[in-house]
């Protein structure tokens, strides 16, 4: 008898979505039903918090099953599904962040990683101008705060 | 008209207006980053590096100090910043470190200096240490150094430099070690295990010294990784009943003294460019420690190793019965590999899983030189490679061989290969890597593997792989 898990998604445009086994093991919170004897019913209901719509899992079940979930190499996961470089749209970014925390907690590590490292992508090694116009932070430190900032950790010998 | 031109103002008045409030809306909807919770933010930011962290306390008030409180130091100092890193730790106040890296590119910083960074992290209960000196060449370890009770991972990287001078050991709490190009004596090897008792995974990369490795009272460690350089002549030692692990480069003689538990192990052998080594005594060698490997239930094979068992194949070498299960080997496609894999599957009757990587990492020998050397051995060995493996170009052809169709025939040929010396295989897995194989030509071959499966109840998959 093979399983079905049926994540259940409320919220603005609600949807189910049937798992079968190779997609729902990778879901750490959902490997463990597996294993159990659920002999009377051969299909069971998840419920998905209402704060993770449709499209979000709709794109995290998408990476299940494309190659990213199964090579551990970042190629992947920048080629089809997200670049850093090539989004510079704020609702991209956002529907990162969604992926992020839905992966979070649905118990997909690796997905987890694969998104806050884009994140970071994001802040590594940038200008905070930079990352205030990416973003659209607000500064709202004195001349003398973000001079005190910027100079911290970089201090060279004689200053 | 003047009612229809009043309309048509009107009109355009809308759409203004219109396009105003959704500016503003989006605009509205602008910094969502920063809204985030604190622990969001601390985990985003603990994936860069400390001083682009540092660098996000200049972008407002709701960043200024999120950097303080992160549980990851990552330090890579480029230049002559002591009074940098001094300043980064006075102002740091997270009250425990989960993980701290430090990366010392020079010889400036005083030992002292060092030595206080290295205090400031074990004071905050660090959890996972990892110093890397790439050049510092008077730096020694403290003492305080060997004595912790918070790490549980560490992971030392220097440049062929001493590591423990000598004191007592005592990492409590530790289960992950990895020491690279540090030299350690045998005493000193004895000192680190008896003083870490819940050690689980051991690393020795290309360090020096030691000889002998006995693991036997390390009861809970169960994974060894150990690489030594090619052109640095050293047989060592293993005496590791409990491991279950075991990940093995080395050119010389490998002892494995006592391996029982083993169920999983990595075999390479290094070789150096200027093939300067001689086949029959690495196929002693490689024999002599696949005899050790012969319950392992699951084994993988370098290129290297694969050519040495060529070797063993051509020449007709007995041998006794893997018990392996599932067998990975990296391959290229050139002759000299193609009969060691034949050797492995005819003496593993009970394979079950075969995974193939082609792949371009990894140094080969030349073709020449294992030709030449079949040909030192007299019985026209070099003749009857030529006829039984002739389908396979030679490590100096391959660079001509592109097209599709030649692509497609080498990989015909060598499942075919495989599946002639198998009888209970289940899963054949193949994965194309390396130069010789891309997108576009995977496609291609994908189409084509139906045809192979016609004939066999194996079950066989082409995957393409990055590397």
């Amino acid at each position: 008898m093979s399983k079905i898990i049926v994540l259940k998604c409320v919220g603005h445009n609600p949807k189910d979505f049937e798992l079968d086994e190779a997609v729902a093991v990778q879901f750490g919170c959902i490997k463990d039903l597996f294993h159990s004897d659920f002999d009377a019913e051969s299909k069971i209901v998840v419920d998905v918090p209402m704060k993770f719509n449709s499209y979000i899992i709709g794109r995290i079940l998408e990476f299940c099953s494309s190659r990213a979930s199964f090579s551990s190499d970042r190629a992947y996961w920048e080629q089809d599904f997200f670049h850093p470089c090539r989004e510079p749209n704020q609702r991209k970014r956002k529907e990162l962040i969604a992926i992020m925390e839905a992966s979070e907690y649905l118990g997909m590590e690796s997905l987890v990683e694969l998104t806050t490292q884009s994140l970071a992508n994001y802040l590594k090694g940038k200008n905070p101008l930079t990352i205030r116009s990416l973003w659209k932070v607000e500064g709202d430190l004195t001349a003398e705060e973000e001079a005190k900032a910027l100079a911290m950790g970089v201090a060279k010998l004689g200053h | 008209m003047a009612g229809w031109l009043g309309r048509r103002r009107q009109r355009q008045r809308r759409k203004k207006t219109r396009h105003r409030k959704t500016k503003r809306a989006k605009d509205a909807r602008g910094d969502f980053i920063s809204s985030m919770p604190d622990e969001i933010l601390h985990h985003i930011l603990s994936f860069t590096v400390t001083i682009s962290a540092i660098r996000t306390s200049a972008l407002s008030r709701r960043w200024r100090h999120l950097w303080r409180e992160l549980t990851s130091l990552y330090i890579h100092d480029f230049g002559p910043q002591a009074r940098g890193i001094n300043q980064i730790l006075t102002h740091y106040t997270a009250p425990k470190i989960m993980s701290f890296h430090l990366g010392i590119y020079n010889d400036n910083h005083s030992t002292a200096q060092i030595n206080s960074w290295i205090e400031f992290a074990m004071s905050r209960r660090v959890q996972d240490l990892s110093l890397t000196f790439f050049n510092h060449r008077k730096y020694t370890f403290p003492d305080f150094f060997n004595l912790s009770s918070s790490i549980e991972q560490l992971s030392v990287k220097l440049r062929d430099r001493h590591m423990i001078p000598g004191a007592t050991v005592s990492w409590e709490s530790l289960r992950n070690l990895s020491l690279r190009r540090c030299r350690i004596r045998d005493e000193s090897i004895v000192k680190i295990i008896s003083g870490c008792p819940k050690l689980e995974f051991l690393a020795l990369y290309y360090c020096g010294l030691f000889n002998c490795l006995d693991l036997s009272k390390s009861l809970s460690l169960t994974r060894l990784e150990m690489k030594h350089y090619p052109w640095r002549s050293r047989s060592t030692k293993i005496i590791a009943p409990n491991i279950h692990y075991l990940r093995l480069k080395t050119s010389d003689t490998c002892n494995l003294v006592d391996v029982s538990s083993l169920t999983e192990a990595y075999l390479d052998i290094g070789i150096d460019g200027n093939f300067s080594f001689s086949v029959d005594y690495l196929l002693t060698m490689v024999l002599k420690m696949i005899a050790k490997l012969q319950n392992v239930e699951r084994l993988t094979v370098s290129k290297t190793v694969l050519q040495i068992l060529s070797v063993a194949e051509i020449r007709r070498f007995p041998f006794r019965v893997l018990r392996v299960q599932t067998l990975i080997v990296k391959i290229k496609f050139v002759r000299s590999a193609i009969p060691g894999t034949a050797w492995l599957l005819q003496n593993s009757p009970g394979l079950k899983k075969l995974i193939v990587h082609t792949t371009d990492k990894g140094r080969m020998m030349d073709d020449k030189y294992v030709g030449s050397y079949l040909n030192s051995q007299g019985l026209k060995l070099d003749k009857y490679w030529r006829l039984k493996y002739g389908a396979f170009p030679t490590s100096c052809e391959t660079y001509s061989m592109r097209s599709k169709d030649s692509t497609w025939k080498l990989l015909a040929s060598f499942i075919e290969c495989l599946l002639r010396n198998t009888k209970t295989l289940e899963t054949l897995v193949v994965w194309l890597g390396g130069s010789d194989f891309n997108a576009k030509l995977f496609k291609g071959l994908l189409r084509m593997v139906p045809t192979l499966s016609d004939n066999t109840n194996v079950s066989i998959m082409l995957k393409l792989s990055n590397c």
